[in-house]
């Protein structure tokens, strides 16, 4: 088990970025003229919501304190239609795959293994966001998607 | 905890470097060639027995030319051959088969089993890997498999 908490903190961050930025990706989608979007941004926001909470749960279990979230994210550009959506949404999930990728690489037992399943959990939902199956997801410098 | 360089802070950078992943490469590759002088030398030392990951390497590699056999002889496979290809090469093994023997064309179902049970040694072996960089080669390597799969057909829908 790591004896520092510091890789999982900066993946809380990341979640508490995802959960905001999610939260108004979900708010500028119309559930009726668009509710496929609307059901993919649910899921991938309740996913990332427990991702979160997961993440802080650990971290307390450590004796540390959970970093909190900024007060605001700066938000996407084009998010005023739904294809700017969908883009960028699969955007921020493959940041999180891209962050999870590296948290793989930074622990060890049950950390690794927890960051292990968000890392696939992740690039499948890219999928729903048209993404399309990579090689070698999370790994920007072997990436074949531009 | 690894000692491993790490982004600061920042959700979108790129934690491990090419170099990384390519010493990783050169790595795997450079072991194999230390056994290959063919003059004999009494004085030579004996080469030095695989590493945990270097054995680990091994068996996944083998496990990942399996699947590539397997997903060249389904058309629902082809695209997944190139991925296998590209894993093999990733972790600086080679891409020949052991059973050069074709048999018989395997059902689309045991396409998904066999891509399944490669998620599964994929993650595993993600899991046990000493090395950071390794691990996260491996990791990656899982969720492409798992992403091919969710991409699959669905066989119920086109009945």
């Amino acid at each position: 088990m790591s004896t520092s908490d510091e890789p999982l903190q900066t993946a809380l961050a990341a979640e508490h970025a995802a959960v905001y930025l999610y939260a108004i990706l979900g708010g500028r989608t119309s559930r009726t003229t668009a509710p496929a979007l609307y059901a993919d941004l649910r899921r991938a926001y309740e996913s990332h919501r427990a991702s979160r909470d997961q993440l802080q749960s650990l971290i307390a279990d450590a004796g540390q304190q959970p970093v909190g979230p900024e007060p605001a994210y700066a938000t996407p550009h084009g998010i005023d239609a739904t294809e700017g959506i969908r883009r960028a949404a699969l955007a921020l999930e493959r940041s999180c795959v891209e962050t999870y990728a590296w948290l793989v690489s930074a622990t060890d037992d049950a950390q690794r293994s927890w960051a292990i399943n968000a890392l696939r959990s992740g690039a499948v939902r890219e999928l729903g966001f048209r993404g399309t199956p990579e090689t070698f997801p999370g790994i920007h410098e072997l990436a074949d998607h531009s | 905890m690894r000692s491993q360089s790490r982004p600061i802070r920042r959700p979108l950078s790129r934690p491990v470097s090419r170099r990384s992943v390519q010493g990783l490469l050169a790595g795997a590759v450079l072991v194999p060639l230390a056994g290959c002088d063919l003059r004999p030398d009494a004085t030579s030392p004996t080469p030095p027995p695989p590493t945990a990951d270097e054995r680990l390497v091994d068996a996944t590699a083998a496990a990942i030319r399996t699947a590539r056999d397997v997903a060249a002889r389904v058309p629902e496979g082809r695209a997944l051959v190139g991925v296998h290809e590209a894993h093999l090469t990733a972790l600086g093994a080679p891409s020949a088969s052991a059973s050069p023997s074709a048999p018989a064309a395997p059902a689309p179902a045991d396409l998904r089993a066999t891509e399944g049970g490669l998620e599964s040694t994929l993650t595993d072996a993600a899991t046990r890997a000493s090395d950071g960089a390794l691990a996260r080669l491996l990791a990656s390597m899982a969720a492409s498999v798992a992403q091919h799969l969710a991409a699959l057909p669905n066989p119920k829908a086109s009945r």
